[in-house]
């Protein structure tokens, strides 16, 4: 990959695949009922130039285009017909029916002032009564595009339609590509301006660590607003002349077996998802599901965007070995929107998860008490020394049983060794970290992004985008994510701005909630939040997803104090702090962002405004109770 | 697939809702909102996959936008279900 002319961008491979190996399915969409339907590159590059001509025809170089998202063919054919008109697709959510949901994707819109937006036959009458009264910052109408997948052409609210010849544009590497909106859990949407050459740069990074080739099947159910769904599951496979499936997330949502049979089907080699979606499987697809399953094919299972946990790859690797799955397809990697995608891949040769001290992690270091080099799939295998308090049994009987004083492990996921960017921990100062202590990660390179979009970014591109090392190095991009090198190996430990550090002690809520959620079977897998109590510096407070036993009313007051006293007991041993409260609260209650982070903050707001569903709290269990000490052993 | 009575969408919605709120389906006010009982997004597709496997229908995204508690939920469920013996 290295010979290649510095001017090409990926407009120029997808339509090198079209010549080349124009027969090839380039999407293959598995709708929710129905045949599936395959676009091949000759297609996929004459629907996205009959596109771009009519965009031309309307619309000036530079021009944004939302892109709404469907999981059809429809949702690439706009992509594609963006770079080839010169405009910047800006990939995007349907409105859809909820006022968040439109508020959200009219505030896209206006941040990048889009003067077309695109959209799936499907959802083209709700979008087009949705965007008639948009305007731009100029006053003109937003022009809406149905994609016509019948007639391969595209039909326009505005406007006469050219004559579909094809307009040869030819974006320049230092172009926009697209914009990536991103989550924003605190502060509002901003859009990374990715250029043509960072999703090169980005492409031979991917391909190479990974070892892809143009006969891997892609199969995701991510969608295509998301970054890793975007770039890793649809620009990755078309720049490689390589096959994207398509699943939809709804699809996924309402049933994740549809996820493994559509690999099945298609003979998938690389898939990915956030932790979260393994998870879903393990816990929702059944018995008698299993026997169409065949995941013997699956070479990457790609994991990321939000924490990995060791015990999510187990559980996986344990339910879907019998089908073919092997551990040892497990990747997780570290990357985000600013770095294009992936800025940290899997490396097999070093190992997959470590166990670290948990009291040198308290003090910004990483001490690794033991490797593990692949998962085992059968259980009491696997090696784990010095008291883990993983297993929900082992954590539930030490609880409070004096934590404080045994060396205990913590295991954590190592997401691998950066390519295509240079990569350095460093401390507040900018000083790079010694291997082993923990600092900010910072990165720079070809994948890394320009800075956010337009004036509004601007201030916040300085703060992300604008870092000077001690060395004067820079300018470097800020993560804002903890990490530590283990040889050569990034551990993530945690966020900046969500680390707690309470009793003279830095503590990731990450793990105190993946501790919380483990004390009790009602807890177990359902996410949590652990954030310094409003008001009371140094305290905490916890509010936990819980459902009780089924068919335990009568007792059920008990099992609800037993956890809440659990809880409070962990989190006081474990952290040294006073605990203000942990409030049980029914599942869905606990905020989280679109791609499943925890919203800690807003998570506090709500309990401070008394705006969550309460099951038990411990607060109210001190009411009840004779004793009021929340650190007291049950 | 089975062929539920008309009044017993009711008791299915409720014993599905109750099951992912953790609690009672006596528990479950069938006049409340879905989002207001606490079920997220994930949980309300999970929701109606689970609807759709019981019932063999297809449940749109949408259904529960336009039919946001148990009550109006079964009313549409028996709207879209074809009941055997119940026909005109």
């Amino acid at each position: 990959m290295g010979a290649r002319p510095d001017h090409l961008t990926l407009l120029d491979l997808v339509r090198g695949h079209a010549r080349d190996r124009g027969d090839h399915a380039a999407v293959v969409v598995v709708p929710e009922a129905g045949e599936r339907r395959t676009l091949t590159y000759a297609e996929l590059d004459a629907r996205a130039a009959a596109l771009a001509a009519d965009l031309v025809a309307r619309h000036e170089p530079g021009d944004r285009a939302l892109v709404l998202y469907s999981a059809t063919e429809s949702f690439v054919v706009a992509l594609v017909g963006c770079f080839a008109a010169g405009l910047v697709p800006v990939p995007s959510p349907l409105p859809g029916g909820q006022a968040y949901q439109r508020e959200r994707v009219r505030g896209m819109l206006a941040d990048c002032d889009a003067a077309a937006v695109l959209v799936d036959p499907t959802a083209a009458a709700e979008t087009q009564e949705w965007a008639r009264p948009l305007r731009r910052a100029d006053g003109r109408p937003v022009a809406v595009t149905v994609l016509d997948a019948a007639t391969a052409t595209a039909t326009s609210t505005t406007d006469a339609v050219a004559a579909p010849t094809r307009h040869d544009h030819r974006p320049a590497p230092q172009d926009a590509a697209f914009l990536q909106y991103t989550s924003g859990s605190t502060s509002r949407p901003k859009g990374v301006v990715v250029t043509h050459a960072n999703v090169l740069h980005h492409h031979d990074a991917f391909t190479t660590a990974l070892g892809l080739t143009p006969d891997d099947v892609f199969c995701s159910w991510l969608p295509g607003y998301h970054d890793f769904g975007l770039v890793g599951m649809l620009l990755v496979p078309l720049g490689l002349g390589a096959t994207a499936v398509m699943v939809s997330s709804t699809s996924f949502l309402k049933r994740p077996v549809r996820w493994l049979s559509a690999m099945t089907q298609t003979r998938a080699t690389v898939t990915a998802s956030p932790n979260f979606g393994y998870d879903q499987c393990t816990r929702r697809v059944r018995d008698d599901q299993l026997a169409d399953l065949d995941l013997s094919r699956l070479r990457w299972a790609l994991n990321g965007a939000e924490p990995v946990d060791a015990a999510v790859l187990e559980a996986f690797t344990r339910r879907f070995e019998p089908v073919g799955f092997r551990g040892s397809a497990h990747g997780p990697g570290y990357g985000l929107a600013e770095a294009t995608l992936t800025a940290t891949y899997p490396d097999r040769s070093r190992p997959l998860v470590v166990t670290v001290d948990d009291a040198a992690l308290r003090d910004g270091r990483l001490v690794v008490l033991d490797e593990e080099s692949g998962l085992s799939a059968v259980p009491g295998e696997q090696v784990v020394p010095v008291a883990p308090d993983a297993g929900p049994q082992d954590a539930a009987a030490d609880a409070g049983a004096g934590l404080g004083t045994a060396r205990t492990g913590t295991r954590l996921v190592c997401c691998g060794v950066p390519h295509g960017v240079e990569l350095r921990l460093v401390d507040e100062r900018g000083e790079t970290v010694p291997d082993g202590t923990v600092g900010e990660v910072w990165l720079r390179g070809g994948a890394v992004a320009s800075g956010y979009w337009g004036a509004s970014g601007a201030e916040a591109t300085a703060e992300t985008f604008g870092a000077t090392a001690a060395d004067g190095t820079g300018p470097w991009l800020r993560t804002g994510d903890l990490g530590a090198l283990h040889d050569g190996q990034l551990v993530v430990t945690g966020r900046i701005k969500e680390l707690l550090l309470v009793a003279g002690r830095n503590l990731y809520p990450y793990d105190l909630e993946r501790e919380l959620r483990a004390l009790h079977a009602g807890a177990e897998g359902r996410p949590g939040a652990v954030f310094e109590a409003e008001g009371l510096p140094g305290a905490l407070c916890a509010v936990q997803e819980f459902r009780p036993t089924p068919g335990a009313r009568e007792s059920g007051g008990d099992e609800l104090d037993d956890a809440v006293r659990r809880m409070a007991s962990h989190l006081a041993s474990v952290s040294g702090a006073a605990v203000h409260d942990v409030v049980l609260v029914r599942p869905g209650q606990v905020p989280r962002t679109t791609s499943g982070k925890i919203q800690r903050g807003r998570a506090r707001d709500l309990l401070g405004r008394g705006d969550l569903a309460e099951l038990h709290s411990l607060r109210a269990s001190r009411g009840r109770a004779r004793t009021d000490h929340a650190g007291t052993r049950p | 697939m089975t062929s539920p009575r008309p009044d017993s969408f009711d008791d299915l919605v409720l014993r599905h809702v109750a099951a992912a709120l953790g609690v009672e389906p006596g528990a479950v006010d069938p006049a409340a909102d879905l989002t207001g009982l606490g079920l997220g997004s994930v949980q309300v597709l999970a929701l109606l996959g689970d609807l759709e496997d019981a019932l063999g229908v297809d449940l749109d995204p949408e259904t529960v936008a336009d039919n946001p508690t148990p009550r109006a939920l079964a009313e549409h469920l028996r709207s879209v279900v074809d009941v055997p013996g119940t026909a005109a």
